[in-house]
């Protein structure tokens, strides 16, 4: 389905290609002086034009073997990460990278799952200072039927970890009104 | 052949829409009878949807191309194994194949229903048969895959070739059992919280359907990843498609709750809670196949487009809103039999793992929403793709591989600070160690030494525990050092089977973290005769021979491999285009070892008879791989039944 969608789109695609001529691929012009590695990890964050949800260094359209080797010229030149993938965004619009900007409006992207996971950070240690705080129904609780069969063998574990003998509920010391 | 199909689908309705109104009713007027008979129309149904899926398979083993469906997804040349994946090719089969999976699935939880959750089943059914339902009334009325053609053609339209691949025969059917199978532990949550009972009596069948989907998943994840590595011929195995996240999100909120609900089959507590995780991971399972059955997003996924999404965008709505509402309904009900005894606890520890799997979850869905927002709020048009959940999600994978290696060494109710620090203290030192070895031998690189420094503690940890418990059986029983470990596995099965499914964690991670940052890739044009030279690897290219089938032609290029000056195997790697589809599939020739994967795809095939290949060295790939059964087989120690268990405990105790 991709690659039908690709050929395609790469008829409607193919005049916003620079003058590159279709076969050309990475290897086949001489250009030396750059690293692959780095190039690679540009290749990453530009999305294919053509194909859904791939980056150029997935897909294996034309066009994205052209975009790879324009890549590869740019850094040959002394071009920077930042310089190369504005370079694209100009051209295709701030979509063709695959991950928001971090700054402006798009900084919410970023902040946002990380104020959301402290968020619930500081929550959940408030519910659980809360639950701890609660009177104690019963120290004595009635204990599934497998833990009772455990018992010996998590003593046997316990013990031989140092962390001391627990009692009939399974339990280690300290218990409900420790002061741990 | 096609129309007993047909018939076996309304007949299936009926069952499905009976056995709702007759368990609800029934309970609601308290007739036991139409309970029971509710019941019992859920083993009828499962044997009329299993006769409609015989006649389905009999339809395309026939190739009969007068049922659009076989039509749509096979032709005369495709060999018969694939009838199984043609099966589910499209929409209207991966249908039929979830009902079916669903009708299996409930009959067996209602059969093998423990005791305790006998009180409120018929809740249960009603609310499993209303799922079964749906799928059925969307089969019928939407998206029958016994719809006839008017004229019959001569041949179909073929398999989709990216489909043909061993892969295929596992992985959809895996993934769409796992998000079908997760309206079982939902359905015996909801109908304890419906029947207003002590609410703990559905933790059990929920713990086990829980697991049981959950190991779906995962396995049905792990193996759309190798199909991904081997097929589509860029070298990873994940990217973060939004058919992908689809799925991995229920299976993030469910390994959220297969931890949280020990908390309740213990301690009485998290009952909310553990509430709100199943219905999140039900809700996002519905969303999954939302996503892939609906296809709104376009995607490696989207083999078939249809207009079925706002029939399941309705359902999804419906799956969140109801059981809000009986939530809050039932919300007094839901009060914990116990108090919490201790920050530093198992308990409290379980609630930090739930936050960061709900946390990659919630980036996860984040990530498929702001596009939107984006372009709502400031009008630009923004991707979120695989740069993006790398950087998020990344470290919050680091997160819970630590809190792997911390919370199992926690005690329930309340730890004591200097024991945690005694157990912790060995297998620190030991990943403190593994990162100042690796970082003298030449890793700089800060993520993947911290990743390797944890996996490396959590490990010993596992071990430790081990080594510990055996010396203590050993010791103890006289038993000799293999006989003691395998009692004591078989003693304690949850604890130790969870323990080898994070082992396997550790195995998957080990793969991810090489192969993300230590890969080495080049694409290279070679003619034939041309050899080049990576790391310590001389690729030689010989030929390629092109095969012409009746659907496709195959090019096989095959590979001469030295290392290190000498002759090490020849690797043969293939790619085949279908004319009839205008597309290429390629098939990865792929030399497999625990320290690292040589990975070599040809990319083009050009006129003059050279081709380009894309080159790979994956290190550690093949631990991400043997993860998958190591997985598999903690799970099925962690549930095997508790009466062997007991036999087991007896004739030790005798003995």
């Amino acid at each position: 389905m991709i690659t039908i969608v690709c050929v395609i789109a790469i008829g409607l695609y193919s005049p916003l290609v620079l003058a590159q001529s279709p076969d050309s691929s990475p290897t086949s012009v001489n250009i030396n002086n750059y690293d692959e590695s780095h190039a690679q990890s540009i290749d990453q964050q530009i999305m294919c034009p053509v194909c859904p949800a791939e980056t150029i260094d997935q897909a294996q359209v034309p066009i994205a073997k052209q975009m790879r080797l324009i890549v590869r010229e740019q850094l040959a030149n002394g071009a920077t990460e930042a310089e190369i993938l504005s370079f694209f965004a100009d051209r295709y619009g701030q979509a063709i990278i695959g991950a928001p900007p971090k700054s402006g409006y798009n900084l919410i992207a970023w902040v946002l799952p990380v104020v959301a996971l402290a968020g619930a950070l500081v929550a959940s240690i408030f519910v659980l200072r809360s639950m701890t705080s609660k009177p104690v129904v019963s120290a004595t609780s009635p204990e599934s039927e497998i833990d009772s069969h455990l018992q010996p063998f998590l003593e046997m574990v316990d013990s031989d970890l140092g962390l001391g003998e627990r009692n009939k509920n399974g339990n280690l010391p300290g218990g409900p009104t420790g002061d741990g | 052949m096609a129309s007993l199909g047909a018939i076996g689908l309304c007949i299936a309705l009926v069952l499905s829409s009976y056995s709702v109104i007759g368990s609800f009713l029934g309970k609601s007027i308290k007739i036991s009878a139409l309970e029971e008979s509710a019941r019992r129309a859920v083993y009828v149904l499962l044997l009329v949807v299993f006769v409609s899926t015989v006649s389905l398979v009999t339809a395309f083993i026939n190739r009969d191309f007068q049922v659009a469906y076989v039509a749509a997804h096979s032709n005369l040349a495709m060999p018969n194994i694939y009838t199984w994946v043609a099966f589910y090719a499209g929409n209207e089969g991966s249908l039929l194949f979830i009902a079916l999976a669903l009708a299996v699935l409930s009959s067996i939880a209602i059969r093998l229903a423990p005791a305790r959750s006998r009180e409120t089943l018929a809740y249960t059914v009603g609310i499993l048969m209303l799922v079964e339902t749906f799928f059925l009334a969307v089969m019928i009325f939407m998206a029958n895959p016994f719809d006839t053609l008017p004229l019959t053609p001569s041949d179909g339209e073929g398999i989709n070739p990216l489909l043909t691949h061993f892969g295929m025969f596992f992985h959809p059917p895996a993934l769409m059992s796992g998000l079908i199978g997760l309206t079982i532990p939902f359905a015996f949550a909801m109908s304890s919280l419906i029947g207003k009972q002590s609410n703990d009596e559905w933790v059990d069948a929920g713990r086990t359907w829980g697991i049981i989907s959950w190991v779906l998943l995962a396995s049905g994840l792990l193996l759309g990843s190798w199909w991904a590595y081997t097929i589509l011929g860029w070298g990873g195995f994940w990217f973060w498609d939004p058919v992908e996240n689809a799925a991995f999100m229920p299976w993030l909120a469910l390994t959220a709750f297969i931890h949280s609900i020990m908390v309740q089959k213990r301690r009485g507590m998290f009952r909310m809670w553990n509430i709100v995780l199943i219905n999140v991971a039900f809700a996002l399972a519905l969303y999954g196949m939302f996503m892939n059955r609906g296809g709104p997003v376009p995607s490696v996924h989207s083999f078939g487009a249809s207009d079925l999404g706002l029939v399941f965008l309705s359902f999804l709505a419906a799956g969140i809103l109801i059981p809000f509402l009986i939530f809050f309904w039932r919300f007094n009900s839901l009060k914990s039999a116990q108090s919490l005894d201790s920050m530093l606890s198992r308990e409290a520890a379980f609630l930090m793992n739930n936050l960061l799997f709900l946390g990659i979850a919630f980036v996860t869905l984040w990530g498929t929403v702001y596009p939107l927002i984006s372009k709502l709020g400031s009008g630009e048009e923004i991707t979120v793709a695989r740069p993006f959940y790398d950087q998020v999600n990344g470290p919050l994978m680091l997160l819970l591989i630590l809190l792997m290696g911390i919370g199992p060494l926690i005690p329930w109710r309340q730890a004591n600070l200097a024991s945690i620090k005694s157990a912790l203290l060995f297998p620190t030192i030991v990943g403190i160690i593994v990162i100042i070895l690796l970082a003298v031998c030449g890793i700089q690189k800060a993520i993947p030494l911290i990743g390797f420094g944890l996996c490396s503690t959590v490990l010993t940890g596992i071990l430790t525990e081990w080594v510990r418990g055996t010396k203590a059986r050993h010791r103890s029983s006289q038993e000799i050092y293999p006989i003691a470990f395998v009692k004591l596995v078989l003693a304690n099965r949850p604890r130790y089977g969870g323990y080898i499914v994070h082992l396997a964690v550790i195995m998957v991670a080990f793969g991810v973290i090489g192969s993300s940052f230590f890969e080495l890739q080049r694409d290279v044009v070679l003619a034939p005769g041309e050899t080049y030279e990576i790391d310590n690897y001389k690729i030689k290219y010989i030929e390629t021979n092109p095969i012409v089938k009746s659907d496709r032609t195959e090019f096989i290029s095959a590979i001469e491999v030295d290392r290190n000056g000498e002759y090490l195997t020849t690797i043969t790697a293939k790619r085949s285009f279908y004319p009839s589809f205008n597309m290429a599939s390629t098939l990865a020739g792929i030399r497999s070892t625990p320290v690292e994967d040589l990975y070599i795809v040809p990319s083009e095939n050009l006129p003059d008879g050279s081709v380009g290949f894309r080159i790979l060295i994956n290190p550690l790939m093949w631990w991400m791989w043997v993860g998958g059964p190591v997985m598999i087989l903690g799970t099925v120690i962690a549930l095997w039944p508790q009466q062997i268990r007991q036999n087991t405990m007896r004739a030790n105790q005798s003995g």
